[in-house]
């Protein structure tokens, strides 16, 4: 069974939203391009960069379809007049040549929702729409974040999708406001809606979780808010959640790997990235199968055969009132001082 | 040049100065002041006679000339050459400083006498509401003219608009040649911006155009934040942190150690990989090991900061 990462990078596991979580410590850019890389070769792809250079995401997205960029990079308050920022794009006529480029800036997200809208529609073909940081939109404005992917989604046709990435440890825009523990959590609410939910982890974070796990403790952690061990090129951890369109969900830990830098990512099992991994309902199993708890003592547990039936011919004391249906069998000894007659007879109330 | 310990441990292809084009994000802690990076740079960029331009939020240019002379930089002369500017963005920032303004340099105060035929434009003052830069005109023999001044204005995007000018400025004069030198603009630090009372995300957004304005120019930028853990709780310092990390192409982070303090090493040294970084490892801009992500402790002495490997302290060898 190829693991569930791999068949949507390959297309076999169809998801109209596609949702990347990721954190300072494990970056889920490199994966975002390369599912974005992946795309059906009739789509349009629109990328729109919010938190990277245009010229630095396009060189990254391999394949030859047609292309287009929002860039919201350049002037995402508006505080310059002219964008001349793409010093590099600028300069480079093929860049210009086939591709579409729409400034953007983020202040109004409604005011961006319709230029993405229309850019949409008037490439009149199945598309890709890549977010390089929904948290860009977030900061501004968390409903109309929410107002934008929604529209988006009612252009999606049978194949065409949003592939997004998120920033889980960016604060979004209610988060500055003092009731924001009220609010529902953006990053809830975008894993609701999303159709395949990876969440990137760091090959080390795991690998200190199994060790922690085999040792029974926790080890303590200085605060630091990245540590040496993160955005390793050579592998990440994702825990993949994908929901089908019959409902059902696939829940898969997997991993990518490279062995370059800048060198294709293959999908593998967790485990050849992070090292043995206790696996717990395996040990669960075991446990239940194989443990005798007569075994190794100092002293006999068993029975013998005689001692089995006569066991089994053991008349219980109270076993009628078991098996009866609830009528009281009161049995007196001699002791007892037994009258049938009810106490009560001789009252006159 | 700089700490000799320091440099084997920053990036190479351009060394002693950083690669054009990028952003180095520098955080610190109470308990570790990160300033020790700056005065480094502050150093090597002078003395490889490249542009500094240093936004002094948090101290003030007596401090930066001391250490500097402890670093063999004399950052007066520099002043004078043109390689240094210094922008004042403590004394004038808030509006809290409104009643003092007799005391402070007036921001639109001409020169006398010093303006000959020769000399570059006189004093300019940009036309939006707010935002005014002490202009004196720079001539080749006079002593040099007070730092520029960053005045109070309640939109950060003065506070952006006057720093362009001053680095259009800076870079237009030193283009002699075909060759543009390189330009760092150093902002110590970005904390003050939020302790100020603008918002984290106008900060970030600041933090954006100036990388954006200073590759044009053939520079890299530096910032100062501080990034302490008791603060993180708060959600503007937080998200200006992480916000910043994002950004930046090279991290380094410094800390106290967590085991308490010391005699022998006052801290650690963190050269971090950011988002940023894997993406331009990705794209090949830089080489497979050619800025490993590693601790470091050091230790600052009187004119030079030792920075070695763990455990490698002179007080335990």
């Amino acid at each position: 069974m190829a693991p569930i990462l791999e068949k949507i990078m390959a297309g076999k596991e169809a998801s109209p939203f596609i949702l990347v979580k990721d954190t300072l410590e494990q970056s889920g850019q490199v994966l975002g391009l390369e599912l974005l890389s992946n795309s059906p070769s009739d789509h349009a792809i629109i990328l729109v960069c919010a938190e990277t250079a245009p010229d630095r995401l396009l060189p990254l997205v391999k394949g030859n379809q047609k292309k287009a960029i929002v860039d919201c990079y350049s002037n995402p308050l508006g505080w310059v007049k002219d964008i001349t920022f793409s010093t590099t794009a600028a300069r480079d006529a093929t860049f210009e040549n086939t591709t579409t480029t729409v400034s953007l800036t983020l202040r109004n997200i409604r005011k961006a929702t319709k230029v993405i809208t229309d850019l949409i529609t008037s490439q009149r073909s199945n598309f890709t729409i890549y977010f390089d940081s929904l948290s860009q939109f977030l900061i501004a404005s968390v409903p109309d974040t929410f107002n934008l992917l929604r529209s988006i989604t009612a252009l999606l046709t049978d194949t065409s999708r949003i592939i997004a990435i998120h920033h889980e440890d960016i604060p979004d825009a209610d988060s500055f406001l003092p009731d924001s523990s009220s609010k529902p959590q953006a990053s809830n609410s975008l894993a609701h809606i999303a159709t395949t939910l990876i969440t990137l982890k760091s090959s080390e974070a795991l690998r200190q979780d199994q060790e922690d796990f085999k040792r029974g403790t926790v080890t303590a952690k200085e605060f630091s808010y990245l540590t040496v061990h993160g955005n390793a090129w050579d592998s990440a951890v994702c825990e993949v959640e994908h929901k089908r369109k019959s409902g059902k969900v696939a829940r898969e830990t997997n991993a990518y790997h490279q062995s370059t830098p800048t060198g294709n990512l293959t999908v593998v099992n967790v485990w050849d990235v992070v090292g043995d991994m206790p696996d717990i309902d395996k040990m669960d199993l075991e446990e239940s199968q194989t443990a005798d708890p007569a075994a190794n003592l100092s002293f006999n547990l068993n029975l013998t055969e005689e001692q089995r039936k006569a066991k089994n011919d053991t008349v219980l004391p109270y076993l009628k009132t078991q098996e009866s249906t609830g009528a009281i069998y009161y049995e007196p000894d001699a002791a007892d001082d037994f009258d049938d007659d009810d106490p009560d007879d001789d009252l006159t109330i | 040049m700089g700490y000799a310990s320091l440099e084997p441990h920053l990036p190479s292809s351009h060394a002693p100065l950083l690669p054009p084009g990028t952003f180095l994000s520098i955080s610190d802690t109470q308990a570790s002041d990160g300033n020790f990076l700056l005065h480094h740079f502050i150093s090597n960029y002078i003395k490889a006679d490249q542009n500094v331009v240093l936004v002094g939020l948090a101290g003030i240019l007596v401090h930066y000339t001391m250490v500097g002379r402890k670093l063999g930089v004399n950052l007066a002369t520099a002043r004078t050459k043109g390689n240094f500017q210094f922008v004042d963005g403590l004394t004038q920032l808030t509006d809290y400083a409104a009643p003092n303004k007799e005391y402070l340099a007036k921001p639109t105060e001409p020169k006398p006498a010093t303006i000959t035929s020769t000399a570059t434009p006189s004093s300019t003052t940009t036309t939006t509401t707010g935002a005014r830069i002490a202009r004196p005109a720079a001539a080749a023999a006079t002593p040099p003219a007070p730092p520029k001044v960053l005045s109070y204005s309640p939109k950060l995007v003065d506070l952006y608009r006057a720093l362009e000018e001053i680095i259009q400025d800076a870079a237009s004069k030193t283009k002699t040649g075909p060759s543009q030198k390189q330009l760092v603009l150093i902002l110590d630090d970005l904390s003050v911006l939020l302790n100020c009372g603008w918002s984290c995300r106008d900060v970030l957004a600041l933090v954006r155009y100036l990388k954006l304005l200073v590759a044009k120019f053939n520079g890299t930028l530096i910032t100062l934040v501080h990034a302490d853990g008791l603060m993180a709780e708060e959600v503007s310092q937080d998200g200006l942190v992480k916000g910043v990390f994002y950004e930046a192409d090279y991290i380094i982070d410094v800390r106290g150690l967590d085991s308490g303090g010391s005699r022998d090493v006052h801290g650690q040294l963190s050269l971090l990989h950011g988002p940023g970084y894997l993406l331009r490892q990705r794209l090949g801009q830089v080489r497979e090991n050619e800025w490993p992500a590693l601790t470091l402790h050091y230790k600052i002495l009187d004119n030079n900061v030792e920075v070695f490997a763990k455990g490698y302290s002179s007080g335990v060898l």
